[in-house]
């Protein structure tokens, strides 16, 4: 069993929980002996007056653990209580936001939003008028006689909003509600979300957000919690203490974002120390961070990538490559980041859009790739220029791999510190800003550089 | 939505419009009302099973009123048979697979084998009247009708989107609501067009069905099919054209009155994410569309019988608690239920086996051997046989 390492430990917020999941797991039996285990026992709260956020990599198990919260899915073991009575004999109230909205097609707008009510019993009067007041209140004035396939994607999920608030739900859960829209209609929407939920015009007790969208987890929830897989369980669980509304921009966004990234990429280690959280001070500046974590991908990754990103028109969802590619979503994070880090893409939402820098690369023959790889390295990778800075400082120009690995030391574990040098190794190999001799485990300028080094040097004696 | 005239005499039109069609909706009423008054007259009087069959032309309205009816009435029961047969086995896990399977032996077995004990039910079981006989004919129509329905209506069901289903649940559907709301609407596309093809393999079972001989017994019933058969028999051409004519008459006029209409009404069934450009237009369903009697009364009437039952079920255990999607209401039950369904099932099949033996005791196997009145080798019974 991975870790279950919990850092910032989530106090038990004011009240009671309101869906308490206790060792709930979900495991399909097979007709041999084993079974195939999709969610480890796991312990989970949802209380008052949070919005929680479950993120994981595909395969993590987010949607199966919604549905089991939600009552939909029955757990294979393990008891999922609605305060504090067995969920299958309470009279739960939540809804939930789809994907796919869900809407039924043949049922008109207002028709859509009316049904749950009419479920519930409610006259035809009074299901009317709420139904119209909750239309009024998603920005759906007047659209109550349309149908849905008449409307805009955005529009489409706006009624989803509505049909789901309408019967007053205690806890609204919503599995990756804005991915099936565009960007700017997906940002429209959180903020409307945020504002419903702020100035407490939904009635809603809680939110339980699924999403794969780092940026969009840190912008809405309260708390997040982080899924690993194989089989699925809880990585981390922290809560966000940033005050809304939040400045993506901010460095308090962005290292959190980081720090998920990083949780997310790297399913083996145990979640870092999470980053401060007050606004405007970062925990560990520049001089104390020494050196960036780097990304395990080696440049031919990173150079298909880039080429495939051009192929694509420059900008493409993260996940949507994954799939093109038939590539885990785990094993693409660290060749994004990678050139992330280069300054060949930028991440914009869960969208990698190429730079110009990048797609500079992307388009040249392979040796002026090099160069351009070694540029962006030395420019951005700090070991890499520290590596470089060194040989070329010292006559003999190489330097032992100690040197760095005790540098590393100081920041990163021993394992990983053993990994970033292989990496920075591949990379320096690649763009021919040193070579390594294994042999002798020292690093040392590239044969034709040396040569003109000594050369350099014989002429000054 | 609907725009504004400038000129009064438009406007006239379009006032004076739907009191027209109001009329002839109320005078269709009057029509069926009339019709069912004739069949019951018929239907109730004593039995006659063999009808001299007249061939003239006067007598075809009436042959066709006759034969249409049964289509008709053998079309609904198919259609409420499909329904449930395909609802039942959608959502009956343990029983599925079986029920599937006799629906396909079902399906592949013709018309007329049947026939039988199909009539001979249907004669004993109403005795003194004329609707025995019928029932009988109808159906066997209906065996030639229901089984692509059913298919139908069950693939439908299976091929819900998932996500539907749990918006169904977690907004505590009723059975009842669920049913109208999501299941009948998400079927009716392939339902419609499924019926297209039944009605069309209704026609050709009716051919066969309203005149037959079974052992010494003739039956010939008053009907479109009778009279062709009966024409042909003779050799009149002329009166076999005439039928033929009339039934591509009908058909025809079902066309347009009935299929397209509802192939245009169903477009809204259509489960699509944008609207489609081309569409099948009606003018009928136009007309009736503009209807002030047809778009409020059987709404009105639908409220009154739906908003008591929506509120009782809203009270109902079924629909105040959550029911996880991934087991099936018959797990819950558990075995016992289906022990005791399948023994019901075993003694009523018994029953009506032991029953049917003592029926067919005064049959003999030569009476099974079904032969048409010495068929000339042109007639539709030789051609269905080959």
């Amino acid at each position: 069993m991975p870790e279950a390492a919990v850092q910032n430990p989530v106090q038990p917020a004011t009240g009671e929980a309101i869906i308490e999941a206790q060792k709930i797991e979900k495991y399909y039996a097979q007709p041999s002996q084993n079974r195939i285990q999709v969610i480890a026992p796991t312990d989970l709260k949802i209380v008052p007056g949070e919005i929680l956020a479950l993120l994981g990599p595909s395969g993590s198990g987010k949607s199966t653990m919604l549905r089991m919260l939600s009552g939909l899915s029955r757990p294979s073991a393990g008891q999922v209580f609605w305060h504090g009575k067995p969920i299958s004999q309470a009279d739960v109230n939540v809804s939930i936001v789809f994907q796919s909205f869900a809407l039924f097609p043949w049922l008109t707008v207002i028709e859509n939003v009316e049904a749950p009510l009419q479920a519930r019993g409610v006259g035809p009067d009074e299901r009317y008028e709420r139904s119209l007041r909750m239309l009024d209140t998603v920005g759906l004035d007047g659209f109550q006689s349309a149908y849905p396939k008449e409307l805009s994607g955005g529009m489409r999920q706006r009624v989803g909003f509505a049909r789901a608030l309408v019967v007053e739900p205690e806890v609204l859960f919503m599995d990756e509600p804005f991915s099936a829209l565009d960007v700017l209609t997906a940002e429209n929407l959180r903020s409307e979300l945020l504002e419903l939920w702020s100035k407490k015009t939904m009635p809603t007790k809680a939110v339980f957000l699924v999403t794969h969208n780092i940026e969009e987890a840190v912008l809405l929830a309260d708390r997040i919690i982080v899924l690993g897989r194989n089989p699925g369980h809880i990585r981390t669980d922290f809560r966000v203490e940033i005050p809304q509304l939040r400045d993506r921009k901010a460095p308090a966004f962005t290292q959190l974002v980081d720090y998920i990234y990083k949780v997310l990429t790297q399913p083996d280690v145990p979640p870092a120390e999470l980053p401060d959280q007050q606004a405007g001070r970062r925990v560990r500046d520049q001089r104390q961070m020494k050196y960036q974590m780097l990304p395990h991908a080696r440049p031919g990754g990173i150079a298909g990538l880039l080429e495939l990103l051009l192929d694509k028109g420059g900008r493409d969802d993260i996940y949507r490559l994954a799939d093109d590619l038939a590539f885990d979503i785990d094993d693409l994070f660290p060749i994004v980041e990678a050139a992330q880090l280069l300054g060949f893409l930028k991440i914009e939402e869960g969208d990698a859009a190429i730079t110009p820098a990048g797609a500079e690369y992307a388009n040249s023959e392979i040796l002026r790739q090099k160069e351009l790889f070694r540029e962006a390295a030395i420019e951005n990778v700090l070991l890499l220029r520290q590596i470089r800075r060194a040989l070329d400082t010292k006559s003999d120009h190489t330097v032992p791999e100690e040197f760095f690995l005790d540098m590393l030391d100081e920041q990163f574990s021993e394992q990983e510190s053993l990994r970033q040098l292989e990496t920075a190794i591949n990379w320096g190999r690649y763009a021919e800003i040193f070579d390594f001799d294994a042999s002798r485990r020292r690093f040392v300028l590239p044969e034709a550089e040396e040569e003109e080094a000594e050369a350099g040097s014989e002429e000054a004696e | 939505m609907r725009i504004q005239h400038p000129f009064a005499r438009s406007l006239i039109t379009v006032r004076t419009w739907p009191v027209v069609i109001d009329l002839g909706v109320g005078l269709c009423g009057l029509a069926i009302f009339f019709g069912i008054i004739q069949m019951a007259h018929y239907w109730m009087g004593a039995p006659v099973p063999v009808m001299p069959i007249s061939h003239s032309l006067r007598a075809l309205p009436l042959y066709s009123f006759y034969s249409i009816v049964r289509i008709t009435l053998a079309y609904l029961l198919s259609l409420v048979f499909a329904i449930c047969y395909g609802y039942f086995a959608a959502y009956h896990s343990r029983i599925e697979a079986w029920m599937i399977a006799v629906l396909d032996i079902l399906q592949s077995i013709p018309v007329l084998s049947f026939l039988p004990p199909v009539v001979l039910a249907m004669v004993s079981l109403v005795p003194g009247h004329q609707l025995g006989i019928e029932l009988g004919v109808i159906l066997l129509i209906f065996t030639g009708q229901v089984w692509n329905l059913a298919f139908s209506f069950y693939s439908s069901l299976k091929s819900i989107p998932r996500e539907m289903s749990e918006a169904a649940r977690i907004y505590r559907y009723s059975a009842w609501q669920r049913f109208w709301q999501l299941e009948m609407p998400f079927a009716t596309i392939g339902l419609v067009w499924n019926s297209i093809v039944s009605v069309a393999g209704g026609w050709f079972a009716l051919m066969l069905c309203e005149m037959f001989t079974m052992g010494d017994r003739n039956f010939q019933l008053p009907g479109l099919g009778s009279y062709m058969q009966s024409a042909a028999d003779s050799g009149d051409v002329r009166s076999l054209l005439l039928g033929i004519f009339t039934v591509i008459l009908i058909v025809v006029a079902t066309d347009q009155l009935v299929w397209r209409p509802l192939i245009a009404w169903s477009d809204k069934f259509k489960f699509e994410q944008v609207e489609s450009a081309d569409r099948v237009t009606s003018p009928i369903l136009e007309l009736l569309r503009r209807s002030p009697l047809l778009n409020s009364v059987p709404a009105k009437i639908w409220a009154k019988l739906e908003e008591p039952m929506n509120r009782r079920l809203a009270r109902s255990r079924e629909t105040t608690l959550a029911h996880p999607s991934d087991e099936h209401a018959d797990r819950r039950k558990g075995l016992m239920g289906y022990w005791a369904f399948a023994a019901v099932v075993a003694i009523v099949a018994c029953w009506a086996a032991i029953q049917a033996v003592f029926m067919l005791r005064s049959v003999t196997w030569a009476d099974l051997r079904l032969r048409s009145k010495a068929p000339p080798p042109h007639s539709f019974a030789s051609i269905r046989r080959c």
